[in-house]
């Protein structure tokens, strides 16, 4: 089986686990269906780097030897280091919903607060909503970590690479393509 | 001892740290906004638990000596042990939003896979998607994680509770109350 063949497999794996989760109410089906896009998403990119495997080594040895990259080499270079943040950017469509939601439920804190927090209910009322508000909260941190390392890279690679910048880049493509976990 | 004020205060802490965030929109501010939150559970939490202070122990000891409780008893217990699992399933209403944007995002995988997996695109499409729903993932299987412990807490108290269940109850109890996390 070829990579995409594997992806595909998984893919199959991974609905049939979605189905089976989707159609109970059951916490240890969730995690299940979880822990398969993890693989998913993992096998999906092992499969993306095995593409991409003749550009990175071209790229490294350019960088290797401070040569200058053309506008495709730099659009790959982008695509191997900050891809996945700009595609998660691209297509993630909840910003303002987890925005409205944390605005709502600060305002109900201060609700809260205002009619008086003595009794039990208040207080257990207050877990909950700060329960809620840590449930939104890593997925807006999320978006703007990823937003501001795309902002990053953007600059630092917008002008002509110093020795410093170029070292970097060249440590940090090779611990992606090592990894499996970048 | 925590008391009412304390958790006022940090109320009024946590507002003006979120509308800072909001007109920001940092990482690091969101961060931060975490942490106001985390704390202002815990406040919230030990300050409901202060208020059971005096409550509690006679429930300790009647379960200890296996004494029947009395109503009144057996809704305090109840408080005790799941009043935030309880609280949390009342007043969290977006299960279905979550469900519907499963089937959304697990559709979207499909389709990619049915359009073939060739290109880095496909590929990088399917990771996006794939942590957009481990971003969503978590927050349903805690959610039924939850009503499965009230449930099996309704279940383990409707009859008369055997003599290992009271010890473990007991003992439970004395950890919650000595304990920070719980």
């Amino acid at each position: 089986m070829d990579a995409n063949q594997i992806v595909s497999a998984k893919v199959k794996e991974t609905v049939t686990a979605a189905r089976q989760a989707l159609d109970s109410e059951d916490s240890l089906l969730f995690e299940n269906f979880s822990q398969q896009i993890r693989e998913l998403e993992e096998m999906t990119r092992e499969a993306f780097q095995l593409k991409v495997w003749d550009d990175y080594k071209a790229i490294l040895i350019k960088l290797e030897n401070k040569e200058t990259l053309t506008g495709d080499e730099l659009e790959m270079l982008k695509l191997l280091i900050v891809g996945e943040a700009r595609y998660y950017l691209k297509y993630e469509n909840n910003l303002e919903d987890w925005r409205n939601e944390l605005n709502r439920l600060s305002n109900e804190i201060e609700w809260l607060d205002i009619g008086g927090l003595d009794d039990i209910d208040s207080l257990l009322h207050l877990q909950a909503l700060c329960r809620d508000a840590r449930g939104v909260l890593p997925d807006i941190t999320f978006y703007f970590a990823e937003k501001e390392r795309l902002g990053r890279f953007e600059v630092a690679v917008s002008g002509t690479l110093n020795n410093t910048a170029r070292q970097t880049l060249i440590e940090v493509l090779k611990a992606m393509m090592k990894s499996n976990k970048m | 001892m925590v008391d009412t004020y304390d958790v006022d205060k940090k109320i009024n802490e946590l507002v003006d740290k979120a509308t800072l965030t909001f007109k920001k929109e940092t990482e690091a501010q969101y961060q931060e906004l975490q942490t106001y939150v985390q704390g202002l559970e815990g406040l919230a939490r030990e300050a409901f638990q202060a208020r059971l202070d005096k409550m509690y122990w006679p429930i300790i000891e009647k379960l200890e000596e296996g004494k029947a409780l009395t109503t009144a008893e057996h809704n305090i217990l109840e408080l005790l042990m799941v009043g935030e699992a309880k609280y949390y399933l009342q007043y969290e209403h977006k299960i279905q939003d979550w469900r519907d944007e499963l089937k959304r995002l697990l559709e979207e995988i499909r389709k990619q896979q049915a359009a073939g997996l060739d290109e880095i695109d496909s590929l990088m499409r399917i990771r996006a998607l794939c942590r957009e729903a481990l971003r969503v993932l978590p927050d349903i299987a805690y959610y039924f994680r939850e009503r499965e412990r009230l449930r099996k807490f309704e279940e383990v108290t409707r009859d008369a509770i055997d003599v290992e269940t009271r010890r473990a109850l007991a003992n439970l109890i004395k950890d919650m109350m000595e304990s920070d996390e719980l």
